[in-house]
């Protein structure tokens, strides 16, 4: 399929409401309904009554042990590699604590998407353990501190050592089986700001929450130092910025594969923009296209792409034409590399280094043992 | 009891919309009779603040915050981690549950069609990717139904993007959204 997200959610929709049961929505009840909840509601204010959302705390013992987050980083510079070169992807910190099982296993960086990094757990595999989910906390870094976006949102000011402000923001719960959902913001000594939510594998609210937020928080260094990278590139399109540069690497924490994306444009709004990406991933893991390979690529309205990425195509050396998508893929080191070139607005943004395959040709892989990558990415 | 001139607005209103609601519902839970008992509820909501729906510039907006609200304070409910653990395998915002389910699914095989890659993504991060692709809303637009930060519809799109490529196909090439 050929199809942008937008239009496989379209598709998606359509084909599923055709096939869908009958509705049992029935209007006449929610009136009913709603009238009773109103009644209700005013009922509760002329009584002076406080919903109360109670979280049942469980004690939780997988959180009280401490994860080597001090580690030795697998994405730390590696040694050996004659390149020069800048590197992309940057960290935003480093976590001195993590609950433990977590590891640091993912960072983005880029004017699309913000500064983040990500902590995952390991989730338990054996059928007869009560399953846990997944878990992940997240590390974002803001220049000014984020506003409450939502009336029914809380800001309650609380301490994290060594920051100046912090607070926490809650989002209520709804009733008592639902907790509320808490992230806590502070301010770093560069006068940046932090925040830290995310999922947990265990049920954790409340003030347990907050503690275990504020204990990894406390332990969290700024630190921008760079992430080392699967591929060397010699020479990218001058005059594009960076959209974002991400590597996911669950490995560290037995899950999945690794993966980067490196994508660049011609400075203006990200999706309005002339742009292209790189995609990295093990060879090992690159398979079909079932459905919508550009589907996640594209942002809506986009111009389609060719179906199927996975088979390496020529481009075109002298650029693809502007508004027509193209991309060149190569296995190389156990690699499977990427080149998607997105036109806009009659420009192409590769066509000055011979369109997705002139890139793909500068492209170095570095394959897929992390000691043999590199922070001198992009030259 | 209401004025029944409110009752028959809510009721066309509802009558018009009720398949657009139904289709929204669906993406964001992925099964119909749960889509349904979403648009119940949050069509019993909607009637509960008709006067100030019905006076909203968009109502379909108000109407659609109140659905996805819904379905977000669900995911967060007992019941729906557990069925999101035990039938998708997903990641439901974190419990303990006690009744073992099927193998973990940590092997995200490849090939998985539209319905169950949405269906693996934790209930923010589809949230934002049935609003942000299907209902074609801007960051701001989402952020302010989702009662969040433009920030955090950023990473919960990256991360949303990111685990439907995984899921989808490993060789896609993730190109930015970006803010609107």
């Amino acid at each position: 399929m050929t199809h942008d997200l937008k239009t496989s959610l379209d598709d998606f929709a359509e084909t599923a409401y055709a096939d869908a049961p009958p509705s049992t929505v029935d209007i006449g009840k929610a009136r009913a309904d709603g009238r009773r909840r109103t009644a209700t509601a005013r009922l509760t204010t002329i009584g002076g009554g406080v919903a109360v959302v109670a979280a049942c705390a469980l004690v939780v013992n997988t959180l009280g042990g401490a994860s080597p987050a001090g580690k030795a980083d697998p994405h730390s510079p590696a040694a050996g590699h004659a390149f020069t070169g800048t590197d992309p992807l940057t960290t935003i910190g480093r976590f001195g604590y993590l609950p433990d099982g977590f590891q640091t296993v993912g960072w983005n960086t880029g004017d699309a998407y913000g500064n983040a990094m990500r902590a995952l757990t390991k989730p338990p595999t054996t059928d007869t353990t009560p399953r846990l989910l997944p878990g992940m906390l997240t590390l974002s870094k803001w220049d000014s501190p984020p506003k409450p976006s939502s009336a029914n949102q809380t800001t309650t000011p609380t301490t994290v050592k060594g920051s100046p402000k912090a607070y926490i923001v809650t989002t209520p719960g709804d009733g008592p089986r639902i907790p509320a959902d808490l992230r806590l913001f502070w301010q770093t000594a560069s006068g940046s700001w932090f925040e830290l939510g995310g999922n947990y594998s265990v049920q954790v609210h409340g003030a347990e929450q907050t503690a275990l937020l504020t204990r990894v928080a406390e332990s969290v260094a700024e630190q921008d130092a760079p992430v080392a990278l699967p591929i060397h590139v010699e020479g990218l399109p001058k005059g594009v910025a960076l959209g974002l540069a991400m590597l996911n690497d669950p490995v560290v924490v037995g899950q999945g594969r690794f993966d980067a994306v490196l994508m660049y444009h011609t400075g203006g709004a990200p999706n309005k923009d002339a742009s292209f990406s790189i995609s990295v991933a093990p060879v090992a893991s690159a398979q079909g296209d079932p459905v919508t390979p550009n589907s996640l690529a594209q942002p809506p309205g986009a111009p389609v792409m060719p179906a199927d990425p996975q088979a390496p195509q020529s481009g075109d050396p002298s650029g693809s034409p502007a508004g027509q998508a193209s991309n060149a893929c190569k296995d190389e080191k156990g690699l499977h590399i990427c080149v998607h070139d997105t036109p806009a607005n009659g420009v192409d943004t590769l066509a000055s280094v011979g369109g997705p395959q002139g890139l793909l040709d500068r492209i170095t892989s570095l394959g897929t043992d992390r000691k043999d990558w590199t922070t001198h990415v992009v030259n | 009891m209401a004025k029944p001139d409110r009752d028959a607005e809510f009721t066309e209103y509802v009558s018009a919309r009720q398949g657009w609601l139904r289709r929204v519902a669906y993406l964001l839970c992925g099964d119909w009779h749960r889509a349904d008992d979403l648009v119940q509820s949050s069509i019993t909501k909607l009637y509960a603040h008709w006067h100030r729906a019905s006076r909203a510039d968009n109502v379909d907006g108000y109407a659609r915050r109140t659905l996805v609200n819904t379905y977000l304070a669900e995911q967060r409910s007992g019941w729906a981690r557990w069925t999101i653990l035990h039938r998708f395998g997903g990641d439901g915002g974190g419990a303990l549950e006690l009744e073992p389910g099927p193998p973990a699914v940590g092997d995200l095989e490849l090939g998985l069609d539209l319905k169950e890659a949405l269906a693996r993504l934790p209930p923010r991060q589809r949230a934002t990717v049935v609003l942000r692709f299907y209902c074609d809303l801007s960051v701001e637009q989402t952020a302010q139904i989702m009662g969040c930060s433009q920030g955090n519809v950023k990473s919960q799109s990256s991360r949303g993007l990111a685990t439907l490529r995984n899921l989808l196909d490993p060789n896609l090439t993730l190109v930015m959204e970006g803010p609107r």
